[in-house]
């Protein structure tokens, strides 16, 4: 009898903690949800850098154009996340693009889709209420990672929370 | 490959249980990275990433990835205290029960992705925490039946494993020794085994899908299948055999019969 209470007393223990983990966070979807703004673009490998080794990271407007070509967040602003799963790319000249989203594994890996046949995982490699970094794998001209920076738009944030 | 116990099991029945299960947890690994970018059978990867997400203060994610241990250590669990509790007086049943667990659990989610999934992030940690613990069922079964030779989703420890009989081999009287060369056997199988699940499944998903899963429950089905058929086999050629020894007695007993009435 004694080992049955102790066995049910580790398996309560260990789903317990568990679950109070999960409970004091928030989920990486609805932390996502609302309108990023972004703030920087930098690049892990360059080919060439005037300003020297260390700030061989950032990146110039041209070059980002360039490298963005080929993705689907190609010249975006502004991305809008909607509980829906549907993404808005806001871009500079006033039109917008929509695409869709969805989260894997625990909640690194960013799904984008919708866009033709491009298909494009980044790693979400900082998710706080106000900040989003995610990494892009990339073998295009400047070689290594992309690492994009969001700032999550304070009106938006309010105005998302009530919708929901 | 089921119907033995421990020591009574034989090289053959180590290399062929390891090189079918290895071969279906290769597959879910691979299918699982493509399908919801996450591992399901090397839970070592799994340990960082929860101590990462606990350094970042990531609760939730580490509370997901903790939840995604604890049923890889259910499905050992479950394995074994089904082993030891019912191995004596039914051996292949309790052998085949975590096999069948198993099936049912990636036939779960192989229909499940087929016609449900909308790719919601709960979905996909309910999903792989399933994939885990049958992952979980399937190392616990092998390791408990084989008194840990054969252990399918370990190939870390293989890995050095085979470096260390590798080293050895260096030595005549190591390379002489039929244990050892057993051992590299039943190791090598499972590596390439594991290898050969991964590529196939990669295959078989970039052309058939999720059906991947249904190709897994076959080669699992055969892991039972083959034992089934040899249990009945044996039984067939034993019942067979009494029943012919039962002939002779009786014809011998009629004849001595017969020669006791003669001389009567």
């Amino acid at each position: 009898m004694k080992i049955k209470i102790m066995y049910i007393g580790v398996f309560v223990l260990l789903f317990g903690g568990v679950i109070t983990l999960m409970a004091n966070d928030e989920s990486p979807d609805r932390k996502l949800i609302g309108k990023w703004e972004e703030v920087m673009w930098k690049y892990e490998k360059l080919d060439s850098s005037e300003e020297g080794p260390f700030d061989s990271f950032h990146i110039n407007d041209q070059l980002k154009q360039e490298i963005s070509l080929e993705l689907v967040i190609h010249k975006a602003e502004t991305w809008e996340i909607r509980p829906d799963g549907a993404l808005l790319l806001h871009k500079k000249d006033g039109s917008s693009e929509e695409l869709h989203w969805r989260l894997k594994g625990r909640g690194h890996v960013l799904k984008l889709f919708g866009h033709g046949d491009s298909l494009e995982h980044y790693q979400i490699q900082k998710l706080t209420e106000d900040t989003m970094e995610i990494h892009f794998n990339s073998d295009l001209q400047a070689r290594g990672i992309i690492k994009m920076i969001f700032k999550k738009s304070k009106n938006q944030t309010h105005a998302s929370k009530i919708q929901q | 490959m089921l119907r033995k116990f421990s020591n009574s099991r034989t090289l053959s029945d180590n290399i062929k249980l390891g090189s079918l299960t290895a071969f279906s947890a290769g597959m879910v690994n691979v299918v699982s990275v493509m399908l919801f970018f996450a591992f399901t059978s090397n839970v070592t990867g799994h340990y960082a990433v929860l101590a990462e997400e606990i350094a970042k203060g990531n609760w939730y994610q580490a509370g997901v990835v903790a939840a995604w241990i604890m049923l890889f250590f259910f499905g050992g669990f479950t394995s074994n205290c089904i082993i030891v509790h019912f191995n004596k007086n039914y051996t292949y049943l309790s052998h085949a029960v975590p096999v069948i667990l198993e099936i049912l659990c990636l036939l779960v989610v192989g229909t499940y992705v087929q016609f449900y999934y909308a790719e919601t992030l709960l979905e996909t940690e309910w999903l792989v925490g399933l994939m885990l613990y049958a992952m979980g069922l399937q190392n616990g079964l092998t390791a408990s039946i084989s008194n840990s030779a054969v252990k399918t989703t370990h190939l870390t420890g293989l890995t050095t494993d085979l470096g260390m009989l590798f080293s050895m081999f260096t030595k005549k009287e190591y390379r002489e020794n039929a244990q050892l060369r057993g051992k590299l056997k039943i190791q090598l199988s499972i590596m390439v085994s594991y290898l050969s699940g991964g590529i196939t499944a990669g295959y078989i998903y970039m052309t058939i899908a999720y059906n991947v899963f249904y190709i897994v429950c076959l080669f699992l089905l055969i892991v039972i299948g083959y034992d089934y058929y040899k249990l009945k086999y044996y039984e067939l050629v034993n019942r067979r055999e009494r029943k012919s020894k039962r002939n002779y007695y009786r014809y011998v007993a009629v004849k001595n019969k017969k020669k006791i009435l003669e001389k009567a």
